[in-house]
């Protein structure tokens, strides 16, 4: 036991001499404890512009939903639209300045929508107003959403100087959401203090009569 | 009064969508074929002219409903929608409309969105028969308010919708107003007058003549001479149009709701017994 101790007590020693890189658990709690999942996530740095390579994603649109409902990309990124629904559908967005409008289509038809500034755009399909979901363009290459556990792990790059976690929800009431990453934590958690909103499919279809 | 009713519902909704031809769908039809079993005890049924409240006076097997719902679209943002419905009761021809409209949906600029709709509709205001050719996906009969709806409302007009979901209050709220100016529909409330409340599955169509029960104050001789023996739900009679609007706060699954109708505006404080 003592050796192994001794090893442990080296080990944190190491750890705690060298600045923080690697792996970041970032967890979202509600008031009452419970993991929130769907909750954006993105870390930013001290020095501004960092680089990183905006690639492509989707949003695919799955039995008249929005597949993911959280989708958080870097700022230029390419996002694809499919719709893997027999039905057609028309998406949009009024989120200024990223809104569009792809013209009512079925299958995969559209070139991809880049978005280029950051900010939160609000989707939408014209034809089924329940449609809804939020892709969140951040301007740094580090980011995640929350899962099931009310869990996302980034990882965080200390060479571009202080790291700042950044959590985003429609459901999230609370302020103050910004997070110092403090050198050598390997998990930051929010305990988030306001009750939450409902969650967009907690209204059940049969409420759904815009469309009948 | 009604004793006992049985419904036993052998096959359901035999609905099926025709396949798009074409890439881009813009023609969709569903046809939907309601066979049921019904085994009914009671009052024999208003549809032959009785007081009973139910659709069938005798038991056997039914085809209680078949229906086309067509939906076309015009534009991007315009749709057509047209529904048949066909009914062996000879209470009108054996296919006629329940509803024949044009619906045009601008894509939202802002957080609000409006919907104008023209033609001959089902006021909105059902959380009930939400599925194409207005059908219950709950129940084989409607409640007894939608019975009713489906017997005798449908406005012949223009609706225009406006919702907004303030972001001041959080994406979960949203305010609604529906308006509509509407004609043809000044006979609504007769049916109802006469032989209360039912619960069925029938949906009164554009043409549609219902019969009143056969009561002595109806007709020559009775109270109520100047009454004819039967109704047109969707008939215009005045020229004058009527109207309908509705207020609606909707939070999560939680919803208030204020609505006001008046078929006659004009006349609404003079209706006298005569």
């Amino acid at each position: 036991m003592p050796f192994r101790s001794l090893k442990y007590l080296a080990m944190m020693a190491l750890l705690s001499t060298q600045s923080y890189a690697g792996s970041l658990g970032i967890e979202v709690l509600g008031p009452d404890g419970q993991p929130v999942p769907d909750v954006a996530i993105y870390v930013t740095y001290a020095t501004p512009g960092v680089a990183g390579r905006p690639g492509t994603a989707v949003m695919d649109q799955v039995d008249t939903k929005f597949v993911p409902h959280i989708l958080v990309v870097q700022k230029g990124t390419a996002v694809e639209f499919p719709n893997s629904d027999t039905i057609a559908h028309h998406v949009y967005s009024f989120s200024k300045p990223n809104n569009f409008v792809l013209p009512l289509y079925k299958g995969d038809k559209h070139d991809p929508v880049k978005f280029d500034y950051d900010g939160i755009v609000t989707l939408g399909c014209n034809i089924h107003d329940h449609m809804l979901a939020y892709i969140v363009v951040v301007d740094t290459p580090t980011f995640g959403v929350t899962d099931e556990a009310g869990r996302a792990d980034v990882t965080v790059n200390d060479t571009w100087g202080q790291a700042t976690v950044h959590i985003w929800s429609p459901r999230i009431r609370d302020e103050l959401l910004s997070r110092a990453v403090v050198s050598g934590s390997s998990t930051v958690t929010y305990a988030l203090e306001k009750r939450l909103r409902p969650t967009h499919d907690s209204g059940s279809e049969a409420v759904q009569w815009s469309e009948y | 009064m009604v004793r006992v009713l049985t419904w036993l519902t052998l096959a359901t909704l035999l609905a099926f969508t025709v396949p798009a031809v074409a890439q881009e769908k813009r023609h969709d039809t569903m046809l939907g074929v309601d066979v049921a079993y019904v085994n009914a005890s009671g009052y024999d049924s208003w549809t032959g002219g009785a007081v009973g409240k139910l659709r069938y006076s005798d038991s056997g097997l039914k085809l209680a409903r078949a229906f086309l719902d067509y939906e076309g679209r015009i534009t991007d943002t315009v749709q057509g929608t047209v529904v048949l419905e066909a009914y062996d009761d000879g209470l009108g021809t054996a296919v006629d409309l329940t509803e024949s409209y044009v619906e045009w949906r601008p894509v939202p600029r802002s957080r609000n969105r409006y919907r104008l709709k023209i033609g001959a509709f089902y006021p909105r205001m059902s959380l009930e028969n939400v599925e194409r050719g207005w059908s219950n996906p709950y129940l084989q009969s409607s409640s007894a308010i939608n019975t009713w709806i489906a017997e005798e409302v449908r406005a012949v007009g223009a609706e225009l919708s406006w919702s907004r979901k303030p972001a001041s209050l959080g994406g979960s709220h949203e305010f609604s107003v529906n308006g509509a100016v509407f004609w043809g529909n000044d006979p609504a409330g007769t049916l109802v007058s006469w032989k209360g409340w039912s619960i069925h599955d029938r949906q009164t169509r554009l043409s549609d003549e219902l019969p009143l029960p056969a009561l002595p104050q109806i007709g020559p001789g009775g109270v109520f001479r100047r009454q004819d023996p039967h109704t047109e739900p969707i008939r215009e009679i005045d020229g004058a149009a009527g109207y309908y609007v509705n207020v609606e706060w909707r939070y999560a699954n939680r919803i208030l709701d204020a609505s006001r109708a008046e078929l006659h505006p004009s006349r609404s404080r003079s209706f006298r017994l005569r």
